[in-house]
This record gives structure tokens, sequence and C-alpha cells, in this order.
């Protein structure tokens, strides 16, 4: 939709044979777009900004495959959770998908990334699978924390987690990137932080000492235009969040619009290689769900709203239409793309619910524990503490 | 001389010694009476003596008898205390069997789990198992329609594969591929929109069957434990069939809600789906029997009690089973996973059975399990197993709320008309300010004006009642007084021109109030006739809303009950409400002559009055006009 115009397509190979017509149509094998709200800076060192994206055929399937997967992921955890069978804390990433996934796709392995609660989709993109994660929800064994962390810790190699407080991951990924820093192992950390957690003080303790020691690591506000209960600009003075790092570079990207995450972060990324880190990257993105499961959505702003987003600037729809308009890929390729993605959740949800429940809920509380036993939710209640695992840095 | 003398001489002292001896005579008499008296005293002593022995020998004798009773009481108590020892040592050991029983029951549920796991990593098993699946998905279709089916439809997708482990124990949000007449589809239960949330009132439908549903569109409006909520469709798709019609009130969570297809065409072929009426399962209660065993079957028609007197048999009463649920002991057989979800679902089988002796008879609503129970489960031995209570949950009127029972009180579901008479006078005895005023009025004049009209419409077969002169009275003070024919509309008043009389009718569902509209236009015979034809419709149900919404004015009348006078709740926005009371007898100073006594029929009237709109002085001139019109009924001609 932010597309239309100037759509260059770089190879066709061969020519769309207009005699077979449907049966025998070939595609394009890389496209190009512009980037449609172009990127806004903040005391970002001058040079080439790119105003185009393009991306190859296989590339573009699989971002659509994985942005299909977290949403559908996440629209099954919603069902789950309303019928009882995900209990507790539960926030969902519907409308956030392009974030993960354009970011994702330019993350290099060394690089590491540690968010919030809203984890499920990260964790999905990060390697775990979605039985890891709908299983983590439903407290079983086969859980990518074995059934102990829940929604809001899940983790993964060089994915530290979500993190149940607000802002807390912030200070924790400054010091994921020091740990690049003094590596050397030119690794970047993305650190993934709401529109609520930027007016935390420990921040901007963060900014400070990673600008202090020029860390790389990016600090991503995802304003999804909601904190919890109100909408961004009742809660901050500004809301230009690229540019509240103040002394910290800045950059402005469509949430939206998976090419121009994926353009945006590798903007930033370059910078913290060279080693003239960190940045500030705000991603304008969207949330359709309420801010947790019990917060209904629609207290703070109107359904129509929803809808609307939804209608027009939805991450996968908009991309879909993309491809279509390309002729990236088929209408039937992407059907079936979606019909995988279902068939692949609609497992992954019995798995979640047959599966048996987690025993290791007082395994590996302490990597040494000095007293045979740990008390439970109550002190009267003494559960013997299990060593499961070895401790990966000890 | 000597010789007589000496005679005389030994006379006279013959004679004292006479004296003498009498004299010691007497005082030996005396003595010896004394004697006697203090021999008599003694013997009296004695007697007393006597007596006091005897008393104590009957005390004595009583003491033995107590100590020899006592005894026997001791005895007795003994053997109770050595009795009690038993008993207790008998419960101590069914407990321990209990326990027992669960842990080798939740040993068989982990075997029948990891039995499922081997399965899953066998090919052959898998197979094996998605037959029984499939056999049993047939199963429910078949229960659904009432039709055989038999063989595995070709158009089973290969998802059923991956999803057989899931589907025996709960088909919540499950998709169901096409089996039989079904096509594709998924079943929605009501959700739980709050984390406390356990039931459910469905306010209302966003979309209606057919409609197309996308992502984030509003489905229906569900109230929560504690608010309403927004239900989003969790599927793409066209809604297909809503199970569950707006305005139903407590729906447990996890009760089928609506179906959902992914193509249009498909809506047609749940025109006549109905739910089977399982309130989907909860997940983390396995079924402990064999999966391939557990076919649904559908719930049990309620059995006739053998063993309870004959009155307790419902009507319509199926085949008696082999076996009863309940023993000799008044035990209840249940499986424990039985026990647990009655104990979920909140019947306790007990509760339920005691319910039932003491009613006896019902045949409706959770009593209904009662006599299924009775009737004994589809288990060995008549044991009830989970299956027959699910079955009996959902056996009561469906769509409706279930009276809940619990021991010594019974739930009763709020009828609508309920919830409006409740909540309306509700708000008007909380907002509106009433007060009351009361008047006699004599009713002599329009009793006998009534029988003689009577008299003479005999023929017609109208017969006029006194409400409908107290109707028609009203309406005519209605006229009069204007200001009490008022309504309090928030901002302004608002005075009606017409008298447009609300009767309030009792019904057994509740209060309504039919209307007599232009009642001041009307002649009695009209009122009458209108009268009755519309408390006949109120009483079955058959009232329109126009026939009953609207109305300037309210007359409630309990006399017919006895009632001497009563206060009524005024029916907002109206501003007056007449409370007739009963006409009896009393005896009255006459008019004409002071000295003499009168005896007349008199009618209390109570006018409660909403004092927004109507002062007290306009309450007591409405009060004055209709007492003139009905004391002197022929000025109502004028």
């Amino acid at each position: 939709m932010f597309y239309r115009g100037s759509v260059i397509l770089r190879a066709v190979l061969p020519k769309p044979c207009s005699l077979v017509g449907k049966e025998k149509r070939n595609y394009a094998t890389e496209a190009t777009f512009d980037i449609a709200r172009p990127f806004k800076f903040h005391h970002f060192p001058e040079g080439e900004k790119p105003t185009q994206a393009s991306v190859g055929r296989d590339e573009a399937l699989a971002m659509y495959r994985q942005m299909q997967m977290i949403r559908r992921l996440e629209t099954a955890a919603g069902n789950l959770y309303k019928e009882k069978v995900i209990r507790g804390f539960c926030h969902l990433y519907s409308g956030q998908e392009a974030v993960a996934v354009g970011m994702r796709s330019v993350m290099q392995p060394q690089d590491s990334i540690v968010t919030a609660y809203r984890d499920h989709g990260w964790a999905l993109v990060m390697g775990v699978d979605a039985v890891g994660v709908l299983a983590e929800l439903t407290g079983r064994a086969t859980g990518c924390s074995r059934g102990k962390g829940g929604s809001m810790h899940m983790y993964a190699p060089n994915f530290y987690g979500g993190n149940g407080i607000v802002g807390a991951q912030c200070p924790v990924g400054a010091g994921i990137a020091f740990g690049h820093k003094y590596l050397g192992d030119k690794g970047v950390c993305l650190t993934l932080y709401g529109d609520g957690a930027a007016n935390q003080g420990q921040l901007f303790e963060a900014f400070n000492m990673a600008k202090l020691w020029n860390l790389p690591c990016i600090f991503i506000c995802e304003n999804n235009g909601y904190g919890m209960g109100t909408s961004a600009d009742r809660a901050a003075a500004s809301t230009n969040y690229y540019t509240r790092g103040q002394f910290v570079p800045g950059i402005w990207i469509d949430g939206m619009d998976v090419l121009a995450v994926r353009e945006g972060t590798k903007l930033a990324m370059d910078l913290c290689r060279e080693g003239k880190g960190p940045v500030v990257l705000e991603a304008a993105t969207y949330r359709y769900s309420g801010h947790s499961m019990s917060d209904p959505g629609t207290s703070y702003r109107t359904r129509e709203e929803v809808q609307e987003v939804r209608a027009t600037r939805d991450p996968i729809t908009s991309f879909r239409e993309k491809m279509l308009t390309t002729d990236l890929a088929s209408h039937d390729e992407l059907k079936k793309i979606d019909q995988e993605v279902r068939k692949a959740i609609d497992e992954a949800v019995a798995r979640a619910r047959a599966d048996p429940e987690t025993t290791d809920l007082y395994g590996d509380v302490y990597s040494n524990c000095l007293e045979e036993e740990i008390r439970g939710t109550v002190p009267f209640e003494k559960h013997p503490h299990q060593v499961i695992g070895k401790p990966l840095n000890l | 001389m000597s010789g007589p003398t000496s005679i005389r001489e030994s006379l006279l002292a013959g004679q004292q010694v006479l004296d003498r001896t009498t004299a010691s005579i007497y005082r030996t008499q005396q003595i010896s009476s004394n004697n006697e008296e203090v021999a008599r005293d003694v013997v009296v002593d004695l007697g007393e003596q006597r007596e006091a022995l005897t008393r104590t020998r009957n005390r004595l004798r009583d003491a033995d008898d107590e100590l020899s009773k006592t005894r026997r009481i001791l005895r007795r108590m003994a053997w109770h205390a050595l009795e009690n020892k038993i008993l207790l040592i008998c419960i101590i050991a069914l407990e321990l069997i209990i326990i027992a029983g669960m842990v080798y029951y939740k040993c068989q549920v982990a075997v029948v789990k990891s039995v499922q796991r081997v399965g899953r990593s066998a090919n052959l098993v898998e197979k094996c198992r998605f037959r029984n699946f499939h056999k049993r998905v047939c199963a429910v279709t078949a229960l659904n329609e009432n039709q055989p089916h038999s063989s595995i439809v070709g158009a089973f997708g290969s998802k059923c594969a991956c999803s057989w482990q899931n589907l025996p124990v709960a088909q919540n949000h499950a998709r169901f591929y096409s089996s039989g007449t079904y096509p594709n589809h998924t079943k929605i239960p009501l959700p739980a929109l709050s984390p406390t949330m356990e039931q459910g009132s469905i306010v209302s439908w966003a979309k209606n069957e057919g409609d197309k549903l996308s992502e984030g569109d509003l489905l229906a409006e569900i109230e929560t434990d504690k608010a309403t909520m927004g239900f989003e469709t969790p599927e793409e798709g066209y809604l297909a069939r809503i199970l569950i019609t707006a305005g139903t009130k407590d729906v447990p969570i996890g009760q089928l809600l609506c179906i959902i297809v992914e193509n249009e065409a498909d809506v047609a072929a749940f025109k006549d789906f109905k739910d089977d009426g399982k309130v989907v399962a909860k997940q983390n209660a396995p079924e402990p029997q064999a999966p391939a065993a557990a076919v649904v079957k559908p719930p049990a028609p309620a059995t006739p009690v053998q063993q309870a007197k004959p009155t307790a048999a419902p009507s319509g009463a199926g085949a008696a089973r082999p076996a009863s649920s309940v023993g000799s002991d008044g035990f209840v057989k249940a499986s424990p996973l039985a026990r647990k979800m009655a104990a979920e679902k909140g019947i306790d089988l007990a509760i339920n059975l005691i319910l039932f002796v003491l009613n006896a008879v019902t045949s409706s609503g959770s009593n209904y399990l009662a006599l299924q129970m009775i009737g004994g489960g589809t288990g060995p031995g008549g044991i009830i197993r989970a299956i027959d209570v699910e079955s009996a949950q959902t056996s009561g009127m469906p769509g409706t709320v279930v009276p809940a029972a619990s021991g010594i009180f019974l739930d009763m579901p709020v009828s609508s008309i309920r919830g409006v008479i409740a909540k309306r006078l509700t708000e008007s005895k909380q907002t509106v300010p009433h007060y009351y005023l009361q008047t006699e009025i004599n009713m002599d004049k329009v009793l006998r004006l009534r029988k003689e009209m009577n008299d003479m419409l005999k023929d017609e077969g109208i017969k006029i009642s006194v409400n409908d002169f107290i109707i028609k009275a009203s309406a005519l003070a209605l006229l009069k007084i204007p200001a009490a024919n008022s309504a309090w509309m928030g901002t302004f008043i608002r005075e009606y021109k017409t008298a447009d009389i609300s009767v309030a009718v009792s019904t057994d569902k509740g209060l309504i109030t039919p209307i007599i509209f232009g009642a001041d236009k009307k002649g009695l015979a009209t009122i009458a006739t209108d009268m009755k034809s519309l408390a006949a419709k109120a009483r079955d149900g058959k009232l329109q809303p126009q026939e009953f919404q609207g109305g300037t004015f309210t007359i409630s009348n309990l006399g017919m009950f006895g009632i001497k006078n009563f206060a009524a709740v005024i029916n907002p926005p109206q501003a007056c409400i007449l409370a007739v009371g009963g006409t009896a007898a009393k005896a009255l100073p006459d008019a004409k002559d002071a000295e003499k006594i009168l005896v007349s029929e008199v009618m209390e009237v109570t006018l409660s009055c909403d004092h927004r709109v109507v002062d007290g002085a306009v309450g007591a001139q409405w009060l004055k006009a209709f007492k003139k019109f009905m004391e002197t009924p022929s000025t109502m001609m004028l």
C-alpha cells in the first residue's frame, strides 16, 4: 500500500507467458520498493540513507511465513487463554510482527537480543518452535523453558529472554552489548522496550553508560501507541522516542513495514559495528490486542481505530499486497503458506494441550543450593530442590 | 359410856384409816394413770421408730434398684463404646481402600498417558488410533444428527491424524474436519474474558448467521463477572450458527457458543445443527477409560425409581436400568472422575439425591440428574461414569438457566419479566419520592348500581366488577385533576390528555399491567369486556408490548385477597398509583341523624404519588374527586 508507484522489477526471468496464462506463470526473483514513510534521524552521522529496499523472493516468502506464524501463534495463545488453558500473564504481539521479523533478518549469528514481556514472537524468530512457545505458555515440560517460565520468560541461544519488569531489560541489554565489545566478536545487542518503559529512569542510566563506553547496543523502542491503559501521548512529555537518547543518535522507522524495519536496523547495526554505538531506534507499530489478557484493549481507544489499522497498516496484509503486485509470489503460494502455518500451529496447540505438565518447578532455582528444600508460594510449603541442567556460565 | 365411845373412837380411827387408805389408793391410782400415760408415750415412740425403720428399708431397696439400673446402663454404654470402636476401624479401613483406589487410578492415568506417548512414535499404533478417533468423531456427529455413520469418510483431512490426541478429551476451540454431513468448521466455546470468569451472559451478537468474520471483528458482547466485554472473533471465516442466543444468562465457560466455517457455502449445512449438549470438557481432566471405548451416549431417559414412593416416578419414564446407582445404604456409586466432575460442575450427587427424595415429584432441572442417578449410570453395576455426569449436566432445558439446587434451597433463574419488574420497581422506589394518601369510600351506591346493571346485562353475558367502576372513576378523576395524570420526564413534566389506565394483573410469571386506553371515554360494559380479554391474554402471556407499555395511571387491587389497605410502588414514569383494598361492612354515624348508626360497605384506598410531579394538595384533590365519583356514581355520567 505504501509502495504504490515506482515498483522496479530488476529481473523478470523469463517473461510471463500470456498464452499459458495461470498455469505456467513465472515470478520475479527480486523486487525493490520505496520506503513509503521515510526514516527520521536524530544526531545521526551524515551519509547515504536508503530510500528503497529490495528483497529476494525466497527471503520475502520466509519473512511472510514468519509473520504469519507469529500472528497465528498469538491468536492461538489468545484462544487458549480464554479457555483457561493458559493462566497468568500473557502479552500478545499481534500487529507488531514486522518488528521482530525485519530485525531478525539482518541479525548475524553473534548478535543478541533482549526484550520485555511481549516476547512470544521473538522467541519464535530466535529459533524456538511453535510447540516450545505454546507448551511454555501452558506450563508443559516441552516448553522452551521447561514450562517453568511461562509467557514472560522464554529464552533461546542469543535470546536473553523476556523480562517481567517494565524496562529492566534495558540495563541488561547494555550489559550484553558490553560483553560483545569486551569479547570483540563484532556482535550487536538489540535491546527492546515499549513506549511505556521509555519513561523509566533506568533506561536513561543505560543510555548514559552505553554512550560513555560506545557500546554496540541498539535501544529499540517498540512504540505501539499505548502503554498499559492509556495512550503514549498521555503518558510521555515527548513521544519522539528516537530523540530521547539526547546525545545518542536516533532513528525513526515504520514498524509496520517489515522491509523498512530491516533497512533501518541495518543502518543502526552498521553504526554499532563501526564502534559508533549505541543507537536509539523507534519503531512505530501498533498492537491489536489489549496490553495483556486482562485488558480488553477498547477502553482507551475505539474498536474502529483498531479495525482501521488492521485495514490500512497491517504488516502482513501490506507485505502480502506488495508481493502480489510485484509478482514476487502468487496468491496460491501465499495461501499454501497460510495453510501450512495454520496446520503447524494447530499441531503445536494440540501438543501444548496434551504434553505432560512440568515437574521441574523447583529445579535449578540455585546453581548451588545450600539447603535441600526450598519454599513454595508460602513459607510452610517446602519442596526438594532439583539440579537438572548445568549452568552455562559457570 | 366408854363402850360406845371407844367404839366410836375405833370407828373414827377406822374411818381415818379408811380415809388414809382411800387417799393412798387415790395416789396409787394417780401414779398408775401417770405410768399408763408414760407407757402410751413409749408405745407411740416405738411406733414412730418402726415407721422410720420401714422408710429406711424402703429407701435402701430403692437405692438398690437404682444401683442395678445404673449397672445396666453402664453395661450398655460399654457395649456402645465397643460398637463405635469397631465402626471407627471400619471407616479407617474404608478410607484406606479409597486412598489406595485413588492412587491406583492415578497410576492408571499415567500408564494410559505413557501408552499414548509410545503410540505416537509407532506408526502402526497411530493408524489404529486414528481409526478409533474417527469412529469417535462419527459417534459424536451421529449423536448430533441422530443418523448412523459407519465408514471412514474420504474427505477426512490428514490433519486429523495429528490432532487425534487432542480430540478425545476436549473439543475446546477445536477445528473439525468434514465428517458426515458437516463440512470443516470450528466450534467456538464461551471464552473466559476475565481470569476469574466462570460463567457469562450473552448481551448481544454483533454478527448474524452467515456474516463474514474478519480478524478483530466484534463477534458478541459478553457480560463477565466484572464487566460487559466485546468478544473478538477468534477465527476468520463465516459465522455458520449461533447456538446461544443473545440474552441468555449465566452460561458456563466452555459451552458451545457458535460455529465458524471457512467457506461461505458451508454456512447452510449448519442450519439445523444442534449442540450435542457437551459442555466442552476441561483439558486437564482426561477420561480414564480406554479411548476407543469412550463412545458418547445420549442423555439417558429418566428412569422410574423402584424403591421410592409411586408418586416419585416421573411421567414418560424410560426402560429401567438393570442396576441402581444408589446402594441400600444411600451411597451413590460413581467413578472418581464422575465425582470430581460433578463437584466441579456443582452437582453434588448426594445432595441431589436427598433433594430428590424430599421433593419426589419433578422431572426437570437439576433434579433430573438425581432421577438419572437413581436410575443408574452407564458403568458396570450402575456406576455413574463421567459421561453420565456430562450428559446429565446438560439435559436440562436447552438454552435456559437450569435452577441450581443445593440442599435446603433452590435457586431459580430470573425470568425476563421478573428482571424487568425488579429493575423498574427498584428504580422507582429508589429514585421516586413517594408519599401516600389514604381515604375511605362508601360503596353502598356503587354496589347497588352494579347489581342493577349486572341484572340488566345478564343476557348479554357481561358482568361489571367493582374494579371496572374504579377504573372509570379514576379516569374521570384524572380528567378533572390533570396534574395527577402526568409523568416526570427528567427535564420536563408531561401532562396527558387521555386517561390510559394500567391495571396490575398477577400472572404466574409475575406482575404485568395491561392498559385500558381512553378509559374516560369508555362505558363500563366496554371496560369490563376489555379488562376480561386483557387479563386472559396476560395470564396466557400473549400480551403485545403496546398493550402493556404506556399508560398514564395505575390501579392495583388486592381487595379480593382480603387486604384491608396497602401502599403500592409507583410505576414509572407515571406519577400516581392507586392501591385498592377490600370492601367491608362498617358502622358509621348517619349523616342526617348523629344519634343513629348506619352500616355501610366501606372500601379503603391509598394513592401513592410522585412528589416531583404531584404535590400533596393535588393528590388530595384527586382523591376527593375519585371519592365523589365512587360515592355518587351517577355523577360519572355528568
